[in-house]
């Protein structure tokens, strides 16, 4: 007999429910199982008189004792409250309900507000940086050409490693460095010259500005330097101005090898 | 408050000397200062033989001078270094000169007469003869508001100039043919270019900018100063730099054949710091040559080293 079957009968059972047919059945099955008979026919006496028994009804009393423990507690949370008004208030408006449902909205709001503000910087705000990187760049491109007077070859130095700052350099500084580095009685102030003018060399001026200045030079370290940068370059139109600069007497002849070697990969 | 300022020429020095005799004597210029004690600044262009410089305690700028003899002479010229080389050399001292290239020799520069192997039938044999009328050499210094010129008419003329000066003194000295140049216990800022010789300093304080073609350049630093920037450049010759350990700068560093050592604790680079931290996309700049970039203590003023068979010894007090 399946589980289900077993206790529909014996709840019948208890219920009293069964005709003896089934009573048999359920009897077998219990034998089969084990189980005591007479504990099955106890088990039916005891839920019957469990069917019997009487469930006390409440008096009309706890009615009233609940009333009065509802008006001594209510009286006892309006004396924590001062304030005839706010009572007043906070029964009609309910503030308890949605006032913090309100200033969370109030809150999450304001966040949001500031944090948009940080984020994505207004039209205006673009502006004022570039003008202000604008204004920066200008300010070193005068102390650059200011510097680049001074008698002292450590100050013209300062002034041409400052050209690492700027971005886009106007005719000014180049010519500037182009001068310099033609003209500048210090070999370490010239080779600093050559190097800044290297970094600006997607400037047409500034290559053609190195290519002239080859055959102007007469120190072999630069003569190395403008050579070398050319093959950095891979600058195909220095070729001439190298070929001259083979032919001058007295060429050293360490620069003559590099130049040599240096025409030789420019083909 | 007067500026004055006084141009002291100090000599004409004659020397005659016979060739069997001693050797070359030394004339002394003693050169005073307008404003004694206060800092000072000593120019020497186109020297030629060889030049020390001392600081000292007395006021005075203190000339020793003295020519070099044949042998010193030999030791330091240098084969290539001839007729135009040397008028180059002495035009780029000159920038306002018109260029070599295209401006015409003067007679008087041409040296050709001084080359040993000139084909004519004189001889040149001195045994058993004197040298009359000497050598004579023509050296001035010029004194205006504290700075001090040595100018010598002669500049092919060898001369070994030993100076005595304040301790307080900038010194720009420029030297063409050869001789070493040694500098010794300076307080301020030196300015060196000695193409073919060497140049060596030591108990400087201050700074320096040097350079050298064939010659070494070493020098020792007992005090740095950190507002400046340094170069030192040699195309052969070996670059020895002592620095206090506590030194604090940026070194940009570049040999072709050379190599580079240090016994500082260097923090190396990978690229240039300044493109990389200010790179905001400008449109033309490149980042070409290959240098190599070590800070020093947290970095400070750039000090560049730059050769091409030279090699680097970066060391610290």
């Amino acid at each position: 007999m399946n589980d289900d079957r077993f206790y529909f009968l014996l709840t019948e059972y208890l219920d009293s429910q069964l005709d003896e047919g089934l009573e048999l059945e359920l009897k077998a099955e219990l034998v089969r199982q084990g189980e005591n008979v007479d504990d099955l026919e106890n088990l039916r006496r005891m839920s019957v008189s469990m069917n019997r028994w009487k469930i006390p009804q409440p008096s009309e009393r706890l009615k009233d004792n609940f009333y009065t423990l509802l008006a001594a507690e209510q009286q006892k949370q309006d004396n924590l409250v001062s304030g005839y008004w706010w009572r007043v208030l906070s029964e009609k408006f309910a503030f308890g309900l949605w006032m913090p449902r309100l200033a969370y909205g109030l809150v999450f709001l304001l966040l949001g507000y500031f944090a948009g503000i940080t984020f994505s910087p207004s039209a205006s705000q673009n502006g004022q940086i570039a003008t202000l990187s604008a204004e920066v760049d200008q300010m070193r491109e005068i102390m650059m050409l200011t510097l680049l007077n001074d008698p002292t070859a450590s100050e013209r130095l300062k002034a041409i490693s400052t050209s690492h700052y700027l971005n886009d350099p106007d005719e000014k500084i180049i010519r500037a460095l182009l001068k310099t580095l033609n003209n500048d009685p210090n070999e370490n102030v010239r080779l600093a010259a050559v190097d800044a003018l290297l970094m600006f060399s997607g400037i047409q001026e500034v290559r053609e500005g190195l290519i002239g200045s080859i055959n102007h030079q007469h120190s072999p370290m630069i003569q190395i330097a403008l050579t070398d940068g050319m093959l950095a370059l891979n600058e195909k139109e220095a070729t001439p101005a190298l070929q001259r600069l083979l032919q001058r007497k007295n060429l050293n002849p360490l620069v003559k090898t590099r130049v040599e070697q240096t025409i030789q990969k420019l083909i | 408050m007067k500026n004055i300022s006084r141009i002291v020429v100090a000599a004409l020095l004659l020397i005659n000397l016979p060739a069997w005799a001693q050797e070359p004597e030394t004339q002394q210029l003693v050169v005073p200062l307008s404003k004694p004690g206060e800092r000072g600044k000593l120019i020497i262009n186109l020297m030629n033989g060889g030049i020390e410089v001392t600081g000292y305690s007395g006021k005075d700028v203190i000339i020793d001078a003295r020519e070099i003899t044949k042998e010193e002479m030999k030791k330091i010229a240098v084969p290539w270094t001839s007729g135009e080389a040397a008028l180059d050399q002495y035009f780029d001292l000159r920038s306002d000169m018109p260029e070599p290239a295209e401006a015409p020799v003067p007679d008087f520069y041409d040296l050709s007469n001084s080359f040993p192997d000139k084909k004519d039938n004189i001889n040149r044999n001195t045994e058993g003869m004197k040298k009359i009328g000497g050598s004579t050499f023509h050296l001035t210094a010029e004194e205006k508001n504290n700075t001090v010129e040595i100018l010598s008419d002669s500049w092919m003329q060898g001369l070994k100039l030993n100076i005595k000066i304040p301790k307080n003194f900038n010194l720009q000295l420029n030297t063409s043919m050869g001789g070493d140049v040694n500098i010794e216990n300076i307080d301020g800022y030196l300015e060196i270019e000695n193409p073919n010789g060497s140049i060596e300093a030591k108990g400087i304080s201050g700074s320096a900018v040097l350079s050298s073609f064939n010659g070494s350049i070493k020098i020792d630093f007992d005090k740095v100063d950190p507002q400046k920037t340094m170069s030192f450049s040699t195309m052969t010759g070996d670059i020895e730099v002592k620095l206090p350990s506590s030194t604090k700068a940026m070194l940009k560093m570049k040999t072709d054949a050379g190599e580079i050592f240090t016994d500082f604790d260097m923090k190396v680079l990978q690229n240039n710091p300044k493109i990389d931290k200010e790179n905001r996309g400008g449109t033309y700049k490149v980042s070409i040559t290959k240098w190599i970039y070590g800070e020093l203590n947290g970095g400070g003023q750039e000090y560049t080293f730059q050769s091409m068979n030279g090699s680097f010894f970066i060391r610290k007090k």
